[in-house]
């Protein structure tokens, strides 16, 4: 229950005005809203979530609006020790859009230590199982709403081009976004090399995911150029672009090496659309 | 509501503070050697089309040492010969990249090797499950339950950083901001303010803590409006008096703010910040018209 106490205002400046209220609240919990909506502008993702002052100190006059977090998955690359639902709140309440990105088992032809099989109903059914797992994943960071609406990324690194290993990829993401799309919904994504995950042949599939983030490091911010990817695939505000890689950025005195990207499309958990970003 | 009523607050401009970059290895500070530190396999995983495998060596001693550059690593495949891991041509420096421990910090080397080849079409694979490390104090460790495999390419570190800790961050802002660092914040601004115009926005300040925090000191805080690279920045005091002094255990208080939203600002999205020194950070995309 609120109960206003007191409340009082300190003229400042004339374009400054501060004044206070003292309210006694219950505590709130560690809650992310669920949801998501197509956002214009940029941002980075790197391989662990930063602490929150780091997060803090790269809001602040920075050109990055958003961050893609790792939320899981078998091969999820790094360990993430600052991400729970608390982190979740915080750089939320920063001001950070978010992408949550799942890294479960990757195309049947790679190296990597978990891989989808090339049977089609045993793919299909991990796409759907690595859905489910992404869906609680989400759950356990606090998302409010049952999720429903957030976008969810899967991470497809690139492989090469043989047609059985091409094919048990379309089976293992037809699964992800059929299961993502049972209700609660989620907005299935997929992320991938533009040319080297096929991400082409993605937009061929019966039900295709909502939208892409293709890594096309051409340093060209627009997500209308993607190499690969034809200009009618995902082209109504379905668009996420790293544009580049792997390189350090300093702000408020903090190092963080990162890709960095540009969004045309949805993020959690809100939108903002500008017909004037670089991104489009 | 009651109607608010006015006062003046002296106003303190204070400079921003800047965080301070990474830790530099004390003069004297010795190398790390096997007995001090704590090595393990962490996660194996896929990221930059690499398979990539962590391996996290925390220092388990008494006192700092340092590592000046990622040790020495030895793959022990099953039935090959060693291969010795190189650095990244994408990042030569992490050879020379000096890091020191303190107790209980917990440094991350990232192993990287080709995700992807024409050979991993067929069923055969190249993983070791062992590895090797050489501190340069001294002394190897051998780390299993690694999964590396080099099917596609030889392995590479492609980073080599110290873990920034959340729980280790919160500990130093509370020993250098007391209290105030267990302050939460939310903020309440509208989705859109026009160029030439005032914004106005709320923050309030939760104290989740079973003490009140007090305010007493009247902490500093910056608010700032950023669009396209250009923004309006003032540091400025917390009318705490007006507050009452404090936020009570498990209660929160409200500040009104406000800002001049520059004409020369970009119009589009718009990041409003607003920070209390040693204490929370909020913020909101705003569409600037």
């Amino acid at each position: 229950m609120h109960s206003l106490s007191r409340k009082a205002v300190a003229s400042l400046l004339p374009s400054l005005l501060v004044c206070s209220s003292t309210f006694l609240l219950t505590q709130p919990a560690h809650a992310y809203p669920g949801g998501g909506a197509a956002f214009n502008g940029r941002g980075f993702d790197t391989c662990a979530a930063p602490s929150t002052s780091q997060m803090q100190a790269w809001w602040t006059n920075t050109p990055w609006s958003w961050v893609g977090v790792y939320i899981g998955g078998a091969v999820r690359g790094c360990s993430q020790p600052n991400l729970t639902a608390s982190w979740m709140n915080t750089t939320y309440s920063q001001g950070w859009r978010h992408t949550l990105i799942w890294v479960g088992p990757q195309a049947p032809c790679t190296t990597f230590s978990s891989r989808i099989s090339y049977d089609s109903a045993t793919a299909y059914q991990q796409g759907k199982d690595e859905a489910v797992k992404a869906y609680n994943a989400l759950m356990a960071l606090g998302f409010t709403n049952n999720a429903a609406g957030t976008p969810v990324v899967y991470d497809m690194e690139g492989y090469s081009n043989t047609a059985s290993c091409k094919a048990a990829v379309k089976q293992f993401m037809q699964g992800w976004v059929d299961q993502l799309a049972v209700a609660p919904a989620q907005v299935s994504g997929v992320y991938g090399s533009a040319c080297n995950s096929y991400l082409s042949d993605l937009a061929t599939m019966a039900r295709p995911p909502k939208f892409v983030w293709a890594a096309n490091w051409d340093n060209n911010p627009s997500t209308a150029t993607l190499s690969c990817v034809s200009g009618t695939s995902w082209a109504s505000h379905q668009r996420l672009k790293q544009y580049q890689g792997d390189h350090n950025e300093t702000y408020g005195g903090v190092t963080i090496n990162i890709d960095s990207n540009c969004a045309n499309g949805p993020l959690a958990p809100t939108g903002g659309l500008n017909s004037a970003s670089v991104c489009n | 509501m009651p109607a608010p009523s006015s006062l003046s607050l002296s106003l303190v401009a204070l400079a921003l503070l800047g965080l301070s970059g990474a830790a530099q290895a004390a003069p004297g500070v010795r190398a790390c050697a096997a007995a001090d530190v704590r090595v393990s396999a962490g996660q194996a995983g896929a990221w930059r089309c690499q398979a990539t495998q962590e391996i996290r060596i925390a220092n388990a001693g008494a006192e700092a040492c340092h590592l000046p550059g990622f040790p020495s690593v030895q793959l022990q495949p099953a039935n090959e010969a060693p291969q010795t891991v190189g650095a990244s041509e994408s990042a030569p420096e992490l050879q020379s990249t000096r890091l020191e421990l303190a107790p209980g910090e917990e440094i991350v080397v990232l192993l990287g090797t080709p995700g992807s080849c024409e050979a991993a079409n067929r069923p055969e694979r190249k993983v070791s499950k062992r590895l090797q490390l050489a501190l340069p104090g001294g002394g190897l460790k051998t780390v299993d339950g690694v999964h590396v495999d080099t099917l596609c390419g030889r392995a590479t570190v492609m980073r080599f950083e110290r873990v920034q800790s959340e729980a280790s961050a919160r500990a130093l802002a509370m020993k250098a901001s007391g209290a105030l660092s267990q302050l939460t914040g939310s903020i309440s601004a509208p989705d859109e303010a026009s160029r030439g115009g005032l914004l106005r926005y709320t923050v309030t300040l939760s104290n989740p803590t079973a003490a009140p925090v007090s305010l007493a000191a009247c902490p500093s805080y910056t608010q700032s409006l950023w669009a396209e690279g250009r923004s309006t920045d003032a540091t400025l005091r917390l009318n705490c008096a007006a507050a009452g002094g404090q936020i009570p255990a498990n209660g929160s208080v409200s500040f009104d703010m406000q800002v001049a939203v520059p004409a020369g600002l970009a119009a589009g999205n718009g990041k409003l910040s607003w920070k209390l020194d040693g204490g929370p950070g909020v913020g909101k995309m705003i569409g600037l018209r």
